[in-house]
Parts: C-alpha cells; structure tokens; sequence
C-alpha cells in the first residue's frame, strides 16, 4: 500500500488541448506534488523517483533557519529497513549527494535480500538530515540458495546443486563442490547474457526489437 | 510408463495496435505477419496431428490484446487485403523468375501457402481462428491459457495492487469470452514475477503460473525438485519453473536449432531486395521499405554471400533437430530418475512467433518434435500444467523469488535510462484511476463511460511493450508516441470528469480507438490493498 506521502492533489497542469501535435500527447514534465517512489531493479539495484513540491521545500528550509541551521546539500537517503529499525541491524544507511536538480537515481545498494526505505532531504551545514519527502517500502529479492528446508521436502545442499546441474545443462558426474562452482558461474553468465533478450529472439522483440 | 513429462509452452502476444484513423502503420503488419507466418502454421500442424492421432499435450498462452485484435473487424479485413496483395506479389514472383527454377520452386512455394493461408483464416475458421484454439483446448490437445489484460509487466505495476488486479482481471474476462471459462494458468508477461502476485492470482480462480528459473531456484524453502517439478505458494497458487537447457537450445542464437545455416534467412525479404517501385504496390504504398514475407535465400553463415533456400533441406534439418531436442530431453531424464522420487517434468516455454516468422523451420520442428514423441518412443511425453497437478495429491511448498526471464533476469530490460521516465507518470495516472475509483461510487452514465475509458488507456499505457522497444531501439518513436498517448488521454479525461465538462466528441473518438475490454468496469480500481 501507498504511503500517505504519496497521496496527492489533481492540481498539476494537464494540456487540455489535445493533441499538442499528431501523435504527439503532451504529459507534464512534473505533477506539482511531494512524492518519492522506490522500486527494484535487481537484487543489488534499487530506482527511485521523486517530486518535490516547492511549499514543501521552503517550510523544510524555513524550519531549518529557526533552528539556527544552513543547508548544506540536498540528499537521496536510502535506508536497509529489513529489520524494521532504520538502518537494520547491520545499520546500513545510504546517501548519495543530488546535484543538478536530479530527480531520479540508480541505488546500488550491493545487498541482496534486504527492505529498503528511501527518503529525500536536505542536509544542514551540521549534518542533521531534514526530511522532504518518504517513499514505500521495497524488499529486494535474494540472490542463491535459500537456506531454508522444508523438513516434509528436504533438500541437502549436494542435492540441490545436483539439481542444478540437470537444470543448467551440465548433467550428473561432478561433485557438488565443483557443481556449486561452475552453476554460480553458469547462472551468472546465462543472467547476464539475458538469456533471452540480448540474444536474437526476444520476447515480443520478434516483432518489435529486431527489425 | 513414462520416465518424465515434457511440457512445451508457447506464449502468442502482440501489443495492441489498432490504427482506425489511418492505413499507414506499418506496425499493423506485426499482426498479418505473424497470422500468416505463426498462427496459421501452427493450426495447420495442429489439426494434421489430430487428425492422425497423434496424442500431444500442448500449452498455448494467447494475450488479451492477441485476443482482442483477432476477433476485430476492421483488423481482419486489413487483413485479408494485405494477405491478398501478398496473393498478388507471390504470383507475379513466379511470372518474374520463372526462368531460375530454385527461385520459381519458392516462389510458387510462397504463393502456395498464402493461398493456404486465406483458406485456412476465411474458409476453414470463418475468419476466426480464436476458433480453431477452442477446438483444440476443447478437444483437451492444447491447454489454452492468457496471460495479463495489456501485457503489463507486473513488477513495475507493484506499488498498486489494483492495477495488477484490473491486469488479471481483464485477461480472465477476455478469455471467458472466448473459452467460456476461467483459464487454469496464466502467463506472467515476460516471466516478471514479486512476491504478492500469486494472490491475485488465486483471487480470480487461476490454478497455476510459470517464473524463470531462478525464480523457483532461488525460491524459499530450497526446492526439492529444482524445476522439474511443480510448488505450491502459501495462496494454493501453482508455480512452474522454467527450465534452461531446453530453453537454450531453441532460443539462443548462436547455439540454438534456429541458426542453423539450413534454415531460412529473415533478413534477406524481396521487400528490401527487389526495385522499390515493383514491391511498393504490395507493401501498402508504404513509402518506406518493409518486409514481405518472400524470402529466398537460407543462413549459409556468417557472410552477406547467402546460397538460395532449399526447403526440402531445411525440412530435413528440421527433423534432425526435433530429433536432437527429444533425445536430449532423455538423456535429461535419465540424470534426474535416480534422483527424483516421483516423475519429472520438463517446463519449455517459448514466444509462438518465434515458430514460423523468426524460425520458418519453427512449425515443422514442432510437427516432427510431436510426432516423433508419440510414434518413437515412450521415455517421455507431453502433458500441461494442468495435466501434471493431477499426478500427485501434494507438492512441496515454495515462495517464488522475484523474476524475469528478460536480460540479467530481473527488471533491467524494462527498467533503465531508455524507459526509466515513463514509470512516474504510469505511477501517477494509477494513483489518479483509484482515486476516481473511490469518488464515483454513483457515476451518471457519461462519467462511467469516462472512467472505463480512464481505465483502458491506463491498460494500454502499462504494456510492457512499449518499454521494451525504448530499451531495444527500434520503433522508439511508436513506442513513446503510445505511451504518452495514453498517458496523455488519460490525463485529459480524468481532468474533464474532475471539472464536470466531459467532452462527448473526445470521449466517443477515444472509446472508438482504443476500443479494447468492452466489458470493463473501472470499479476494480477503489480497491487499493
């Protein structure tokens, strides 16, 4: 479910001449609201979009003169949440500098598996961290075995990469030490050469990526 | 008894492209090539397996969009005229190289099979082959599943619930309209696949769905069966893993069966070929070069030097390729029996278009494939999805890990800096649809009107399509131009209704383009959990 940050008003400008040109809808560059969006891309990368409204930004800059503070920078914190304490347990907390008026990044977070949370704000010339906007939470899949066993279906770790091996093409005959080695070489490279799309047939790119 | 199952899936989807304004997008012809070089094809080996007896267990996922398109009018007269120009341009292809007799054989070859293909699309199936995958599912041959509304990628739709929902939705009522029950499967788009999604699955009665492989590999509990078997998600939701080494060995390029040198060459057509001013009255009057479907050159290699076609070759190839892939399968099997305590299934899900428009071998390797699994041997057979969860009485739990069977596996293909800006508006026309949802609880009848068309344009604006072709850079244009279309009718009509002066003239020209769902109902929108 959508935060509550993400609700937001119909008083964006829609064109109201339509079309501007044949084939050619204008759409706002921007809806005139206080949102930041977080999705996943893969296990280690997470997207974020954001919008800031301007009454926003000033009250969060007013606030912060009252309390004797000066902005330093604007910041894209991300937060691991897994845990539900900010930071986790391991404590990982992310910031990334926004400059030139970015309003979307990559976030590299390197961890798999993990819930991730992101806020934008601004940072004070002290260091204090003043809040813009907050996004939904996003839980970023894990990457490999899962060591958890079902005790009704168990599956031994030598069996799952025995598996593994039929499954990748490489049939039986390896320990499952050298299988383990070569299946996490295998899905790597089958993953990264796009198993389907990089390659001549693509979904729907039959049609549509190929010509 | 059979030591294992194989169970081939093919996936036909085509977005929705439906141009009633004008007769110069090219994109239509996406849907008569692939009538003429997938569709009827793959009925045509259909109905000849059936009619030899031969027991085969196929499934078919066919789009709503597929769906839809195929049992429009206006679609299937454009149709049936470019199928007859295509009549046309064969016949003067014989007259042209009447002297060449290997280019004469194909040339008649072509003629002959447009031919075909018009008495199989008008006469046999009454200009409807929706009809012809009735009788197949029906006769229990194929197992006919859909997969969602607009092809929507779901991974991007997830931060609102009700917009995968009116995905699923609208395919479930999409094919009731034209099976007359629920589909016991569906087809994830792009195998795109989070946490969350099996639910919603299960709440409008469907039985199973497919991930790629590392969506069960890596999924929770460790699978027992790695893909070779189906699991059951906490919601009673069915999932199927696909399995890579079949997969490979007809997708792939450069180690797969369709690069063979043997087979035919799709990029040397005559539409690019021959004098602009011979092909230009058979392409539409297109005033650019475009592909006929006449093709008369095979792979050879690795060189622009290509040899002529020869289709009995290639039809050789095919059959030793079939044979290849059934054999392979076995040897499969026969690593997994001793480890295995029940019977194995092998899950091979393939694009349908990939068989006869890419692969024009692809049909006939499907024929033999089918026919070889039935007459040779019995080590292993075909079954669906379907078939193979009434095997057993239990199967083991799992909680799939998110997925795509797109490059690197995830969500790259349709999420970076090609197509990355089309995510806050698609997220933001979302939110505005469930908004709308919830305020017009008692709409007059040209306000529902208004919000269904809101609900359509939001559908088509959410096709994973359009993102794919932004990330693959060809026909970028179209795909903006759409995107930002619906988006932008969208926008138009959720601000008409807001302010209370919809526009009756705008209302009826979007309802009569994007004409897609009849049936919908924008209320699946208020519910936002």
């Amino acid at each position: 479910m959508m935060s509550e940050q993400f609700r937001s008003g119909t008083d964006f400008q829609v064109p109201n001449e339509r079309p501007c040109a044949k084939n050619n809808y204008c759409i706002p560059p921007q809806y005139n609201e206080n949102r930041i969006v977080l999705m996943v891309k893969d296990p280690w990368t997470l997207y974020s979009y954001w919008e800031v409204k301007k009454e926003v930004e000033d009250r969060v800059r007013d606030d912060m003169r009252q309390k004797g503070q000066t902005a330093s920078k604007s910041i894209l914190r991300v937060f691991d949440v897994t845990d539900d304490t900010r930071g986790g347990k391991n404590g990982t907390v992310l910031d990334f500098e926004l400059r030139n008026w970015a309003n979307s990044w990559y976030v590299h977070t390197g961890s798999p598996g993990r819930t991730w949370l992101a806020e934008i704000g601004i940072v004070s010339a002290s260091g204090d961290f003043f809040m813009l906007s907050r996004s939904n939470k996003v839980a970023a899949p894990s990457y490999g075995m899962s060591p958890e066993r079902d005790k009704e279906w168990d599956c031994p770790e030598e069996m799952y990469y025995k598996m593994f091996a039929i499954a990748g093409g490489y049939g039986g005959g390896l320990s499952s030490y050298e299988m383990r080695d070569i299946l996490d070489k295998h899905l790597k490279a089958w993953l990264s050469s796009g198993g389907i799309t990089s390659d001549i047939f693509g979904s729907t790119g039959l049609f549509l990526g190929r010509r | 008894m059979a030591k294992g199952y194989l169970a081939l899936v093919l996936h036909a989807h085509l977005p929705f492209i439906r141009h009633p304004e004008s007769e110069n997008y090219l994109e239509e012809n996406w849907l008569f090539e692939a009538i003429t070089d997938t569709y009827v094809p793959m009925i045509e080996v259909f109905d000849g397996l059936i009619q030899d007896n031969v027991d085969f267990h196929v499934t078919f996922s066919l789009s709503p969009t597929l769906m839809t398109m195929l049992r429009d009018e206006l679609l299937i007269s454009r149709y049936l005229r470019h199928l007859d120009r295509l009549i046309h341009l064969s016949e003067k292809e014989t007259e042209r190289v009447k002297n060449e007799k290997r280019f004469h054989d194909l040339a008649v070859m072509y003629r002959d099979r447009f031919i075909r293909a018009k008495k199989v699309f008008s006469e046999i199936y009454g200009k409807d082959i929706l009809l012809a995958f009735k009788k197949f599912n029906d006769l229990g041959k194929l197992e006919v599943i859909t997969c969602c509304g607009t092809h929507g990628y779901l991974p991007s739709i997830d931060p609102y619930k009700a917009g995968i929902r009116a995905q699923i939705k609208t395919a479930v009522d999409t094919y009731k309209n034209v099976f007359g029950s629920v589909p016991k499967g569906m087809w994830l788009p792009e195998c795109g696949y989070n946490e969350g999604h099996e639910k919603i699955l299960r709440e409008f009665g469907i039985q199973y769905f497919f991930v790629e492989a590392h969506g069960v590999l890596f999924g929770s509990p460790r699978p027992k069966y790695a893909v070779y078997s189906p699991y059951i998600c906490e919601s009673g939701t069915y999932v199927f893993g696909r399995d890579l080494d079949s997969s490979k060995s007809v997708w792939s390029a450069k180690d797969g069966y369709p690069g063979n040198y043997n087979y035919r060459e799709y990029y040397r057509d005559i539409g690019f070929d021959l004098d602009f001013n011979y092909i230009k009255p058979y392409i539409n009057n297109f005033n650019t070069r475009v592909n006929t479907g006449i093709k008369y050159y095979r792979i050879t290699g690795a060189t622009d030097q290509k040899d002529i076609y020869d289709h009995r070759l290639a039809l050789e190839t095919a059959a030793k390729d079939s044979a290849d892939f059934m054999n392979s399968r076995q040897k499969q099997l026969d690593n997994l029996v001793d480890l295995m305590d029940r019977t194995p299934v092998i899950v091979s899900p393939y694009d349908a278009e990939l068989f006869g428009h890419w692969w024009f071998e692809g049909p006939d390797w499907l024929n033999y494939l089918l026919r070889k699994m039935h007459f040779d041997q019995d080590k292993i057979k075909t079954i669906t999805p379907g078939g193979y969860l009434k095997l057993y009485d239990k199967y083991p739990p799992i909680k799939p890990s998110m997925s795509s069977w797109g490059y690197k596996g995830y969500s790259e293909v349709w999420l970076d800096g090609s197509n990355d800006w089309i995510y806050r508006h698609l997220h933001k026309i979302s939110e505005l649809m469930s908004e709308s949802a919830k305020q017009y609880t008692a709409p007059s009848q040209v306000e529902e009107r208004a919000l269904n068309q809101m609900a359509r344009e939001l559908l088509l604006a959410q096709s994973s399509d359009w993102a794919f072709i932004m990330k693959t850079g060809t026909f970028v244009n179209y795909a903006k131009d759409r995107t930002k279309e619906h988006i932008g009718r969208f926008l138009v009509l959720h601000d008409q209704l807001r302010k209370g002066e919809i526009q009756e003239t705008f209302l009826k020209e979007s309802e009569g383009k994007y004409n897609i769902f009849p049936d919908i109902d924008y209320r699946i929108y208020a519910r936002i959990d």
